[in-house]
């Protein structure tokens, strides 16, 4: 344990910009999940709001914590904590402490936490080991099969429970880890390649403009013919087989797996949540209509108005300067994590922080992008600002862990 | 292995950088499509189109005598309410709805800031709007925008009976309760039990509110329902049956007519109340709807307290009745046995003072039965002296008195059972002793207890120390599963053990009461019927002695505990006791079967 001294040095290292985003926007969610519930018919909002408060607290007790743990002692434990956070998601498989309706919580008595959340967290230490100590053989493709393998395994069990928004951040942080341990740009280019190929089809313009752009690159980086011709087939089978399949399945074989895949999918496939969410954001034009004065989102139209579309609240009452506050706090954040990564003088801190940026990204993205209607609505919360006590406590624990590695650059 | 480094280009940060500007960017540009580009588009149709979250009260659960006949129902009525954001949008919606509902401003106002949930959200302002008055509003609805109405069901209630103390009332709920039921959903305007059993079974009688969503354009009309948003139904108020029995009920009320008093019969086997009435007392139908405040403030006023519950609430000086607890007393603590006599001269006299006996000639030479039987204050002064306050005392406590029984009605008081503590405060110690004893013998002085009290110590003789918390509820019907379920009384055994000769002596001094030619209670003497009683007749600071008379009726099948006390009404023996008879001949005769085989000789 640090001395006094050391205590008062390390506030002084502290990054306190980080500090004051983190707090700002834990400040702005509780302001929203305030108004979204202030005028609730059940009373139960007033607890909403206090609970999150009641987390934030919390969140930060253990976030000062955390910025005292020692990096190599986190590196010597990374594998336990891997397999551990596995075994947290294990356990909502047990239908004995498996909480909730999705099966998404486990419980210890009077406390429900939700093991997925807390997995981002292992998952990032895990694989910023593992890609540490195979650093120089990464350029070889066969060993890039256990961290897939790895994060395979973690993605599928959080899928089956079932989370797909939160079993899709998985991969998502795995992709930039890769980047910054200096795998091939053309290794990761060509695992990547066949999901967007999956995605294009859906549109045949864009489809045979993305096979066309495969085949340019992988002409132009001289790859052998065969090779060349293998790519092409499988991305063209991807991209149309899939969607032949599909087509091919009944209707109610299509809803069964997508409701298996995605409890949020609007079964009548109208978009009624993602029309009133933007209707509410839009209608909240440049300075919104004030906090607690939101009609769409007072009236309750939305049911998730203080968790997953907490956003489509602060759009209304606080219009486009609202969110552009949001936006350019999360940029500040993201910039300011990247460039502590990139400052490190070891490649485990610097993976371990880049994880922790590919998973905010990816997090914010999805998040804002399926209430404002890009991205299909799958249930990931906004960091630090949806309400949730797992989700706000697990971004807290990761931000020590970028303030552990401030203090040493 | 920990410290590997590797030599990393800027291109790395900067790749990195400019997918964090993409990413928040295509989100920022998101924004400004909808926010600022769409914006017109956007509002139009949030102000066109907006979703109103609708509350369906639940029907409150119904209320049945033992013999499931309905004593409580609903029935719809309409209730106005405002939603503040949308009538603030017009000046004079407060000025026309004062006019419409033909109501004062200034109350319709309060009623909006003291029932509101949030500007969003309707406050009711006034219940009970007749046809003719929704019809006005209908006409005008385009003036009152935010002015919406819904059915809410009223309580009705069908019998001739008034049952006010025991049933209650609802009324909306105050802050206190609000806060107190902070988790139970209530919201401001939502109405509450007050009083009675509506009260005390207010979370199994009130239900659960649904919910339904349905669209409104720009003027608050409703459009329709949105079928996509969830709908919760409503789920109906858990029924009540009653023990009471309302032929019983409606005679025990009859007899209290133009009387300040309270009537208690309750069956001795299982503590259920059969009657329970208290007067005078004032019409439910008038707190059915919205009563006013100044309508509620008067009937509280009142000078004979019509809200008071005299069963549980009124705290009597219990007269000559407690002269039952001496008796139990002193031959528990061994201070005297059954035989001990005592020559009454018809006064006592206690150092320079003389205590008179309720019979100025004397009643001769009694023992203990005969003077239970006649009442003879000479010989419970003499008793009492030799008992001691504590022994008194004691095993006053020990037969319920100074605590509440429990029972199923919100509000009890707990009387007082004064003890050597209590005394040597109020008087000073040493400077009460003897006096007092020989007034809290007869029952009096700073001795109170509760008519409810009085049936429970009934209840526990008869049961030679074995008691039922007494209540009024005997089970629950839940209307969406149609089962009942029987509520659990509670059975407790007194304190001490108290000997079967004590219980038997006691028994028969009662019996005396009504057998015995100078039986103080001969006057309910039902020749068919095995009776013990003891009437009592307390003279207290308020005007006329206050008349008791309270026992049970043995039978094998149906055994009766009652308690008469009728304030003001004089000797126990004259008013109290008749009305006990006549209640206790009209309980047996209407009885169905069992006891048609009983040949009534006595009139009334």
């Amino acid at each position: 344990m640090p001395a006094g001294h050391q205590i008062l040095s390390h506030l002084f290292s502290h990054d306190w910009v980080i500090f004051f985003i983190v707090l700002s926007l834990i400040f702005i969610g509780i302001i929203a999940i305030q108004s979204a519930t202030v005028e609730s018919e059940s009373q139960m909002g007033e607890s909403n709001f206090q609970k999150q408060v009641m987390w934030a607290i919390l969140g930060l007790i253990i976030y000062f914590s955390i910025t005292l743990i020692n990096f190599k002692f986190l590196y010597a434990l990374a594998y336990f904590v891997l397999l551990g956070g596995v075994f947290l998601v294990l356990l909502t498989y047990i239908p004995a402490i498996g909480r909730g309706a999705s099966g998404r919580w486990i419980g210890f008595g009077g406390l429900s936490i939700q093991p997925s959340e807390f997995m981002k967290v292992f998952l990032i230490i895990g694989l910023a080991r593992l890609l540490t100590d195979n650093i120089k053989n990464l350029s070889k493709p066969k060993n890039l099969i256990l961290p897939f393998f790895i994060t395979g395994v973690v993605t599928l069990l959080v899928l089956r429970q079932p989370d797909l928004g939160t079993a899709m951040v998985f991969p998502a942080i795995l992709v930039p880890m890769l980047f910054w341990s200096a795998v091939p740009v053309m290794t990761l280019f060509l695992i990547i390649a066949p999901i967007i190929s999956l995605l294009s089809a859906l549109n045949l313009i864009t489809f045979v403009f993305w096979i066309g752009s495969i085949l340019t690159l992988l002409l132009i980086a001289r790859k052998s013919l065969r090779f060349i011709v293998l790519m092409f087939l499988l991305n063209v089978s991807v991209g149309l087989v899939t969607p032949m399949m599909w087509n091919n399945l009944k209707p109610y074989q299509q809803k069964r797996i997508l409701t298996y895949v995605n409890k949020q999918l609007d079964p009548r496939g109208s978009g009624y949540q993602v029309l009133q969410s933007k209707v509410a954001i839009g209608s909240g034009g440049m300075y919104g209509k004030g906090l607690g004065d939101g009609t769409q989102s007072q009236l309750k139209f939305l049911p998730e108005q203080h968790t997953d579309f907490i956003i489509s609240l602060i759009g209304e009452e606080l219009g486009f300067v609202g969110v552009s506050i949001v936006l350019v706090l999360f940029l500040f954040l993201l910039f300011r994590i990247i460039n502590i990564a990139s400052k490190s003088k070891n490649l485990f801190e610097t993976l371990v922080l880049i994880g922790i940026s590919a998973l905010l990204l990816f997090q914010i993205f999805i998040n804002i992008g399926m209430t404002t209607g890009l991205v299909p609505v799958t249930g990931l919360p906004l960091p630090f600002i949806s309400y949730g006590g797992s989700s706000l406590l697990s971004m807290m624990i990761l931000m020590g862990l970028v303030q552990s590695v401030s203090r040493n650059i | 292995m920990y410290k590997v480094t590797l030599l990393l280009s800027d291109s790395r940060r900067n790749f990195s950088y400019f997918m964090v500007i993409m990413m928040l960017g295509v989100l920022l540009w998101r924004f400004y499509d909808l926010q600022v580009k769409q914006y017109r588009s956007f509002l139009e149709r949030s102000e066109e189109n907006r979703v109103r979250q609708v509350t369906i009260e639940p029907p409150r659960g119904l209320i049945y005598d033992r013999n499931g006949i309905l004593l409580v129902e609903n029935r719809p009525s309409y209730a106005v309410s405002v939603i503040p954001w949308e009538a603030n949008k017009s000046p004079d919606v407060y000025d026309l709805l004062t006019t419409y509902l033909d109501s004062d401003k200034e109350f319709i106002l309060s009623k909006v800031k003291n029932n509101s949930n949030g500007k969003f959200q309707p406050a009711k302002i006034k219940r009970s709007i007749d046809l003719n008055t929704l019809s006005i509003l209908e006409e005008h609805s385009v003036e009152l925008p935010g002015v919406v109405y819904g059915l809410f069901p009223e309580r009705y209630y069908p019998t001739t009976a008034g049952m006010s103390h025991l049933l209650g009332y609802i009324r909306e709920i105050s802050d206190h309760d609000l806060l107190k039921h902070k988790n139970d959903g209530y919201n401001k305007g939502d109405l509450i039990g007050w009083d009675g059993l509506e009260k005390s079974y207010e979370q199994m009688l009130r239900g659960v509110k649904g919910f339904e969503y349905i669209q409104v354009d720009a003027r608050g009309r409703r459009i329709g329902k949105i079928e996509t948003a969830e709908t919760t139904a409503p789920k109906p108020g858990t029924d009540l049956h009653l023990s009471i029995d309302l032929n019983v009920q409606i005679e025990a009320e009859r007899f209290l007519e133009k009387k300040k008093g309270a009537i208690i019969l309750l069956d001795p086997n299982n503590g259920e109340l059969i009657a329970f009435a208290s007067a005078p007392d004032y019409s439910l139908d008038i707190l059915s709807g919205t009563i006013s405040h100044q309508d509620w403030k008067t009937l509280q006023n009142q000078s004979d307290h019509p809200m008071f519950n005299r069963a549980t609430m009124s705290t009597y000086p219990p007269g000559s009745i407690f002269k039952l607890i001496t008796v139990i007393a002193a031959l528990e603590s061994g201070v005297i046995d059954r035989n001990w006599t005592v020559t009454c001269p018809g006064y006592y006299k206690l150092g320079r003072r003389v205590f008179r006996c309720n019979r100025a000639l004397g009643h001769g030479k009694l023992n203990l039965e005969d003077a239970l039987g006649q009442s003879c204050n000479v010989y419970f002064y003499k008793l009492m002296l030799e008992l001691g306050l504590t022994n008194w005392s004691n095993y006053g406590k020990i037969l319920g008195f100074g605590v509440r029984t429990g029972i199923d009605i919100p509000e009890e008081s707990k009387g007082k059972i004064p003890d050597e503590a209590f005394l040597n405060k109020k008087y000073g110690a040493g400077i009460w002793q003897r006096g007092h004893l020989l007034n809290l013998v007869l029952g009096q002085g700073d001795l109170l207890v509760t008519p409810i009290q009085i049936a429970n110590l009934m209840m526990i003789i008869r049961n030679e120390g074995i008691y039922h918390k007494p209540h009024i509820a005997r089970r629950y019907f839940y209307p969406s599963a149609q089962v009942y379920e029987d509520i659990e009384g509670t059975t407790s055994k007194i304190a001490v053990t108290v000997s079967d000769t004590t219980w038997s002596v006691l028994k028969a001094g009662m019996k005396k009461v009504i057998e015995d030619d100078n039986g103080t209670g001969r006057i309910a003497r039902i020749p068919e019927l095995d009776i013990y009683a003891k009437t009592g007749t307390a003279q207290n600071p308020h005007g006329d002695d206050h008349s008791w008379f309270a026992g049970y009726v043995e039978d094998a099948l149906k055994p009766l505990v009652f308690v008469i006390i009728i304030e003001n009404g004089g000797a126990g023996s004259s008013t109290a006791g008749p009305i006990g008879k006549a209640l206790i001949m009209k309980y047996y005769q209407t009885l169905s079967s069992e006891f048609a085989s009983i040949e009534w000789k006595t009139g009334f």
